[in-house]
Parts: C-alpha cells; sequence; structure tokens
C-alpha cells in the first residue's frame, strides 16, 4: 500500500511497546542541539542568532520578551496546575548538524521517526504509489522539536505561486509579507503566552496563497516534540490573499515523559477579499498516564482575522490530547459579510483538564458566526467551553449561532459552560444554546440487544455526538478522527 | 472611571479601621472582618466585576450620607415571627453565623460591619402565612433579613423598593416548606448592591420573582443551593433598563445534592445608554445526580448605543443530569411590529405590545409590573 498521511497513521494506532494505549509516545535518540535551561535576553538573542536572523525579527523578539516579563500568568482558566517554572525549561532544541539542503541529507534517524508516525516525507514514495489518483495530495511540513525539518511538494506548489515553508526561511526569503503580518493577528503583548511564544518561537509553517489562486492540495504541519525538558514554542502565519482557498490540517505528538512539557504556540491567520482558509486540527500530545503525571501543556492562541469582504475562516479541532488545554481559536471579522465558523470535539479522559472553545468578534457588517462545540468527559477529567461573542456597533445585521453539547462518561469527571454574550447593537442576533447529558442506559441497553458490545457502543454513540463536526473535516481525516476517538475511549466505559 | 474610585484596599482599610458597629452585638462580625483582612474587597475589573465598576459602590460606601428611611415598615401577619436584629431573642432563632460562604460574597462582609438594621423572621413549622410579609423600608443603608421557614410552613415575602446601599436576604426553607420571594426594584438613581441567599431542604421549594428598574448601578447576587432529595426552586425575572440605567444580576444555582429541579427564565429590555448583565450559573456537585436544571435568557436591545451581556454558565460534575441553558440577544422583530401597524395599532404602541409580551414571560404580576413600570 502506498504512502499515505492519514490520521490513522499520524497518531499511530498499534499500541507502544509500554503497554500504553498512547502509541506516539516513543523516543527518538538523535543528537540535538540544545540551549540549556533558562530564559533572558541573552538567550532571545541566541536563538535569532542560531536561525540567522535580520536584525528586524530580533529586536521584535526582544520587544516580545520585554513585555512578557511585565506580564502575569492567566488564572481564569477552569484547569489547575502548579505554577511553571520557565527558568526550568530550554528554549530551543534542533536535530544535530547543519540545515539539509534536500530530504536525502535529512539524518535518517529522523526520518525513521516520521515513518513511525506515518508521515511520508518523501515525495518519490507517493509518486510511485500505485494508485495515485485516488489518493489526496497533501504537502507536509515536519517540524521536530524546534526546527522545520523538511517540507514536501514545494516544487508543486510553488508552480501554482503558494509559498509553503518554515517560518525561518520565510523570514529569510519573504521578509515584506512577515514583517507585514506577523503579530498582526495575535500582537506580541496580547497575552502571556502569546507574548513569550514571541519572544523565543523557534520555527513553524508559512503559507501565501496569492490572489485568485486554489492551493492545489491540501497543506499539513507535522509537530514533534522529542527532547526532554524543552518547550515548544511554533508560530504559524498563512495569509490567503483575494479570491483565494486553502486547507490546513495541523497535528501533533509527543514522547511520554513524566514531567509537564509547555507547548505554546501561535497561529495567526489572514483573509482578505473573498478569501478562504480552513484550518483543521488534530491535537494528540501526550496527555499523561492513567495517574495524570507528565504530559504536555498546551497553552495556544490561535486567531484568524477576516479582514477582506465576503472572506471566511473555519476553524475544525478535534482535541483528545495534552493534560491540559488551553486554546480558543479566534476571528475577528472586520470584512463585511465574513463568515467565522468553530467547530469542536474536545475529549478529555484520566486527570486531562481542557478549557477551550472560541471568540468570535463581529466588527463589520452582516457578518456571521456558527459555534458547534462537543465536549466528552470521562474519568476524572475536567472539560470546560469557554466562549466569547461579541458583537461591536459596526456589526450591523451580524448573525451568531453558538451550540456547545456536553456528554459526560463516569461519575467523576466534569463538563463545563462559559459563554460570554457581549452585544452592543439591536439589530445583530445571538443565539446560544447548551445542553449537558450522559450515554444513557437506554441507548447502551438498545446496542447491546443487537449484539453491540459496551465499548463499541459508546464509541458509537459518541461518534454520532461529534458527527457535526466530523463532516466538516476533509473526508480522509474525518473517518480517522472518529477512530482516535474510538482509540481514546477505550477503557474509558464501565 | 477606575482612576476616580476609591480602590479595594483603600476601602478595606477604612472599613478594619473603623470595625463594625454596635448594633445587634450578638450578631457575629468576627467573621466579616476575616474575610475583609485575609483576601481583601473585589478588584475592579475583577472577573466577577467585569461589567459592573465596583469602585462606584465603594465611592457609595465610603459616602457620610445616604438616603434611607428611618423607621423600620414591615407588614405581617399575626403567626409569623418577626423580630428586629436589637431584639437579643433574634439571636435565638439563628445562629450567628451566616448559612453561605462569606467569602464568595465579600461585598457581604462589608454590609456585616457596617450591619445598621437587621429584621429576624421565623414562619412556625406548619403554618400558612395568611398574609404577605411585606418589606417596606428598613432604617440604615446596611441591611439583612433572616428569614426561616420551618417545614412544612409557607409564607410569601415581598421587598417594596426602598433605597439602600446594600441588602441581604437570607432564607432558610427547611422540609416541605414554601417561600414565594418578590423583589421590585424600582429605577434609582443610588447604587445598591444585595445578596440573595437561600438553602432549600428536601421537599422544599423557593420561588422568587424579581421585576427591576435599574439603577444608577444596581448589582444583584442571588445563590440558591438545593440541599435536599425534591427540592426545588423556580427563578424568574424580568427588568427594563434606560437611560444610563445599570444593572446586573450574577445568579448561581447550586445542586449538592441529589434529585433537585431548578427553572430560570430571564426576560430584559436595554434601551438609551443602559446596560443589562446577566450571569447564570447552575452547578451540579459532585454526586448530585438526576438533577434537572434549565436556564432561559432573551435580551431585546432596543437601542444602538444600549449594551447586553449574558454568560449563561453551566458547571456539571454529575453524569446522569439533564441541564441545559438558552440565551439570545436582539432587536425586537419587525414582521411582528409591521403585523401591528398593519392591524391600525400605531407605532409606538405595537412596539409597547411586542416588549409586554416579551417580558410577560417571566411576569407573574402584570398591574405590579405595570405600576413598577417595568411593562408600560
Amino acid at each position: 500500500m502506498p504512502d499515505q498521511d492519514t490520521l490513522q497513521d499520524l497518531v499511530g494506532r498499534e499500541h507502544a511497546a509500554t503497554g500504553s494505549d498512547y502509541s506516539a509516545g516513543f523516543v527518538t535518540d538523535i543528537e540535538a542541539d540544545t540551549l540549556p535551561p533558562g530564559l533572558d535576553e541573552s538567550v532571545v538573542r541566541a536563538i535569532s542568532t542560531k536561525k540567522e536572523e535580520p536584525a528586524w525579527m530580533t529586536e521584535w523578539r526582544l520587544d516580545a520578551f520585554r513585555r512578557w516579563q511585565e506580564m502575569h500568568a492567566p488564572r481564569w482558566a477552569h484547569v489547575r496546575f502548579p505554577d511553571i517554572d520557565f527558568q526550568a525549561i530550554s528554549y530551543f532544541s534542533a536535530p544535530k548538524g547543519d540545515a539539509p539542503k534536500s530530504l536525502d541529507e535529512v539524518d535518517p534517524e529522523l526520518l525513521r521517526t516520521y515513518e513511525k508516525l506515518g508521515i511520508p516525507l518523501h515525495e518519490r514514495a507517493r509518486l510511485a504509489g500505485v494508485r495515485e489518483e485516488d489518493m489526496p495530495e497533501v504537502a507536509v511540513d515536519a517540524v521536530f522539536d524546534s526546527v522545520s525539518v523538511a517540507t514536501t511538494f514545494k516544487d508543486r506548489l510553488a508552480d501554482a505561486g503558494v509559498v509553503f515553508c518554515s517560518m525561518s526561511e520565510a523570514i529569510r526569503e519573504h521578509p515584506e509579507l512577515v514583517r507585514k503580518y506577523l503579530g498582526s493577528v495575535v500582537p506580541k503583548p496580547d497575552n502571556f503566552y502569546a507574548a513569550l511564544n514571541s519572544a523565543v518561537f523557534s520555527d513553524g509553517s508559512f503559507v501565501y496563497v496569492p490572489k485568485h489562486t486554489r492551493c492545489p492540495m491540501e497543506l499539513s504541519t507535522y509537530f514533534r516534540i522529542n527532547a526532554e525538558n524543552t518547550g515548544q514554542f511554533e508560530r504559524t502565519l498563512i495569509i490567503a490573499d483575494e479570491g483565494a482557498y486553502v486547507s490546513y490540517l495541523e497535528g501533533c505528538t509527543a514522547p511520554m515523559r513524566d514531567e509537564n512539557q509547555l507547548h505554546a504556540a501561535v497561529v495567526e491567520l489572514v483573509a482578505l477579499d473573498d478569501a478562504e482558509i480552513k484550518y483543521s486540527t488534530v491535537q494528540n500530545w501526550y496527555p499523561g498516564d492513567d495517574e495524570g503525571n507528565g504530559g504536555i501543556y498546551n497553552f495556544v492562541t490561535k486567531r484568524g482575522a477576516c479582514l477582506g469582504e465576503r472572506s471566511k475562516i473555519s476553524w475544525t479541532q478535534v482535541e483528545t490530547g495534552s493534560a491540559i488545554t488551553w486554546k480558543y481559536p479566534s476571528v475577528v471579522l472586520r470584512g463585511a459579510d465574513s463568515v467565522g465558523e468553530f467547530y469542536s470535539v474536545a475529549l478529555t479522559r484520566n486527570f486531562q483538564q481542557a478549557d477551550t472553545g472560541t471568540k468570535m468578534t463581529h466588527i463589520g457588517p452582516r457578518t456571521k458566526s456558527t459555534i458547534i462545540s462537543k465536549g466528552i468527559s470521562a474519568g476524572r477529567s475536567q472539560n470546560s467551553y469557554r466562549g466569547r461573542v461579541r458583537m461591536n456597533p459596526g456589526a450591523k445585521g451580524a448573525r451568531n449561532y453558538t451550540q456547545c453539547d456536553s456528554l459526560l462518561i463516569g461519575e467523576q469527571c466534569g463538563a463545563h459552560t462559559f459563554p460570554y454574550i457581549e452585544s452592543k447593537l439591536p439589530s445583530a442576533m445571538v443565539e446560544h444554546e447548551a445542553t449537558t447529558s450522559k450515554v444513557s442506559d437506554e441507548q447502551l441497553f438498545l446496542c447491546q440487544q443487537r449484539g453491540i458490545d459496551p465499548e463499541k457502543a459508546v464509541s458509537m454513540i459518541v461518534n454520532g455526538f461529534c458527527r457535526d463536526v466530523f463532516r466538516t473535516l476533509p473526508m480522509e481525516f474525518a473517518v480517522e478522527a472518529a477512530k482516535l476517538l474510538e482509540v481514546s475511549l477505550e477503557g474509558a466505559v464501565g | 472611571m477606575a482612576g476616580s474610585t476609591p480602590d479595594e484596599a483603600a476601602v478595606a482599610r477604612r472599613l478594619l479601621q473603623t470595625g463594625p458597629n454596635d448594633y445587634a452585638p450578638w450578631f457575629d462580625r468576627n467573621a466579616c472582618t476575616a474575610v475583609i483582612a485575609d483576601q481583601g474587597l473585589p478588584a475592579i475589573r475583577s472577573e466577577a466585576w467585569k461589567y459592573t465598576n465596583v469602585g462606584r459602590w465603594y465611592e457609595t460606601v465610603l459616602e457620610a450620607t445616604r438616603p434611607v428611611h428611618r423607621e423600620t415598615v414591615v407588614e405581617s401577619p399575626e403567626e409569623v415571627d418577626v423580630r428586629d436584629f436589637s431584639d437579643t431573642r433574634a439571636a435565638d432563632l439563628f445562629g450567628p453565623q451566616a448559612t453561605f460562604d462569606l467569602t464568595r460574597y465579600p461585598l457581604a462582609a462589608v454590609n456585616g460591619l457596617l450591619l445598621g438594621a437587621g429584621l429576624a423572621i421565623r414562619v412556625p413549622a406548619g403554618c400558612q402565612a395568611s398574609q404577605t410579609v411585606r418589606i417596606s423600608h428598613l432604617p440604615s443603608a446596611y441591611q439583612h433579613c433572616l428569614v426561616s421557614v420551618e417545614a412544612g410552613a409557607a409564607v410569601e415575602l415581598v421587598e417594596e423598593p426602598s433605597p439602600y446601599t446594600h441588602r441581604i436576604v437570607e432564607a432558610v426553607v427547611h422540609e416541605g416548606a414554601v417561600l414565594r420571594h418578590r423583589r421590585r426594584q424600582a429605577g434609582a438613581s443610588t447604587r445598591e448592591c444585595s445578596l440573595v441567599a437561600v438553602n432549600v431542604a428536601t421537599g422544599g421549594r423557593y420561588e422568587l420573582s424579581q421585576l427591576s428598574l435599574g439603577a444608577d448601578l444596581r448589582r444583584n447576587d442571588i445563590l440558591v443551593t438545593l440541599a435536599g432529595d425534591g427540592a426545588e426552586t423556580a427563578l424568574q425575572s424580568a427588568w427594563r433598563v434606560d437611560g444610563r440605567a445599570h444593572l446586573d444580576n450574577q445568579v448561581a444555582v447550586e445542586h449538592t445534592l441529589p434529585g433537585g429541579t431548578s427553572r430560570q427564565t430571564y426576560r430584559g429590555v436595554a434601551a438609551g445608554r443602559a446596560r443589562a448583565v446577566l450571569n447564570g450559573r447552575i452547578h451540579i456537585a459532585p454526586g448530585a445526580q438526576h438533577s434537572d436544571a434549565t436556564l432561559s435568557t432573551k435580551n431585546l436591545l432596543a437601542d444602538a448605543t444600549a449594551e447586553v451581556y449574558a454568560k449563561p454558565e453551566l458547571t456539571i460534575f454529575a453524569n446522569d443530569v439533564k441541564c441545559s441553558h438558552g440565551a439570545t440577544v436582539g432587536a425586537m422583530d419587525e414582521d411582528a411590529v409591521h403585523y401591528f401597524r398593519s392591524r391600525g395599532i400605531d407605532e409606538d404602541r405595537a412596539r409597547g405590545l411586542f416588549v409586554r409580551g416579551f417580558l410577560r414571560e417571566a411576569i407573574d404580576d402584570l398591574a405590579v409590573a405595570e405600576t413598577l413600570g417595568v411593562v408600560v
């Protein structure tokens, strides 16, 4: 069977040697160039130097760092964890050696890691595929700890005028675009973790789709934290110029470690007139063990700006990993008639805590937003939806519809909803609905009567519960997202 | 503006320096002092005061004179025992400690230290009060009403519009008892905060019907704890805020034991430059299985300068429960107005009827709502 980066492969469903059901939890033994733990101006400068950045970028980072030093970590989320010692984290780790000029020069160990995860970095493999025409093509940018190791299909994309490269490369090759848009959607001092990211971000993906261009294939970034005691701070910037369309998928995993590791990313999306960006995330960072030890702290700022008229930004997220999730993919609807969407499935189990949702800020007239959030809590986990819909005075005739449903599995978990509705003009219409339910005994009984075992039955019911969100994922990922949920639900019943 | 209002630390310092007054010495102020000394007062722009500038209320606290009535004006039937806190026997009816968590409501601690008027109301077991207990005026800006509805008893309690700086209504609804609580809040140029804290035991029922016009600043904290199997509560509130009025309702219904039922219905109209806030929380504690809770809030924005902030919250820690909430904010349905007009009803009246019908869902006594001016 030809190589394909389906989600199934992304998350690797075969059980790892440890017997845990987190199969992506292996560590790759690779030589790394890692900065010692600690954070001060010299570390920020060192990162900038390592990445051979121009002076303006170094200054940009230093400004962010100075602002960060004056900020405090937010405490309003419905999550509990000990204070993070930011001096105990290493802010840069790169696989050793010079940057590879082509895939042939990439460290074979690294390639094996991606192969283990099912991420094909060899375009050759795909091109030799037997049923190539049946398969959707996906260009991949793979980020390993602090650096981007490879980006595939660059030539094909370049033919269409699409720029898809690592952020480091974009700073070198497309400084005018980076300077114009970096920090324009998520300003440096936006929040504590965004400021930290602005100071120390190491890599990430950059996408520019030119005017009236439909990106010829799905774009995908795959993030992997490997080194110990490091944080990952990637930065993604996607710009869809007038009339452009791009669909982007992001996946992530990390090894199983007893310590908590910090992931503080920033994603900025910019959609100009008539442009559309579809951003799908499958978040499968290591969630910690059954007792709640270890796992990733996923404190991420994601925001899109619908700057242009009739532009559209759609976020879809399937969140199953991370010990703690603090994440609110948002849309600022500035252009007239622009559209924002947020579809989310968040599943928590064991001791996971998630505080996730969205912010829809309506500024332009006749802007529309839709929020569909499905939270599933199991074990002793806590799962919160937190959202804000704001109708500013200029948003005449704007509309919002929000639905957030929670499903509880077991007696010791929690499901919470915190929607903020703020309206300043009469012609805007905001509607919000929320429900909480459980997998009922009747439903289970009905399934069991028909010979379906309880675990399978719960999985079916949960799948039905999430249907509204899965149908917004690119098709091949939707199927696999359902499978990922199934795997995550194993052992959650009974 | 936050800059020109006193900060919470200055107010706390002043209160602690002055210490409690000497009214009703049996009433325990140690807990109040401790709360203010240990945790301080809410900061301006803290999460609980996101949409209401608590600094403006602090300003009122620090002012020397406030409009209050000189006398207690309360009606009650004979069979209901009503005593002033200055009557030491009031202490026998209730313990000196609050039945709610003072650390959650630090303004109640301010009330405790400055308390100048208290009423203890007891409805004896089995007593079906023949008349309403009506609180018209109390002779202090800081007021506290303790209500105990004993097992199987029933009573209606009415709060008539009257100025205060802080009022607490603290009630215990015992097994199988019923408390019908009607609050009427007229428009006012004053800054008023209040706390209603009610505990409902097994088979008990608490009903709240609140009609409000805004004030320069009005904040109502309402906490209903369903602490028994089959305990029920129905809360409804209708408001109309206009001009520069500000109304902030912060409601929490907490199901702490299994089998409770709660219904919350809110309807509000905001016009002029007014601001209306509703935070409505349904909390299901671990183990409170078979809880059934709903909340519905609908808001009409009548003018482009008015603001509405709605936050219906759910915090659920038990799986076998039915909980839902719904919230809407929008304008008047112009099609409905057109329908009225096509039948010869003029525009003003059409809009008036529309608002009336909209608010009606949360009003159980239309005559009172009309007198107050909540519906016109």
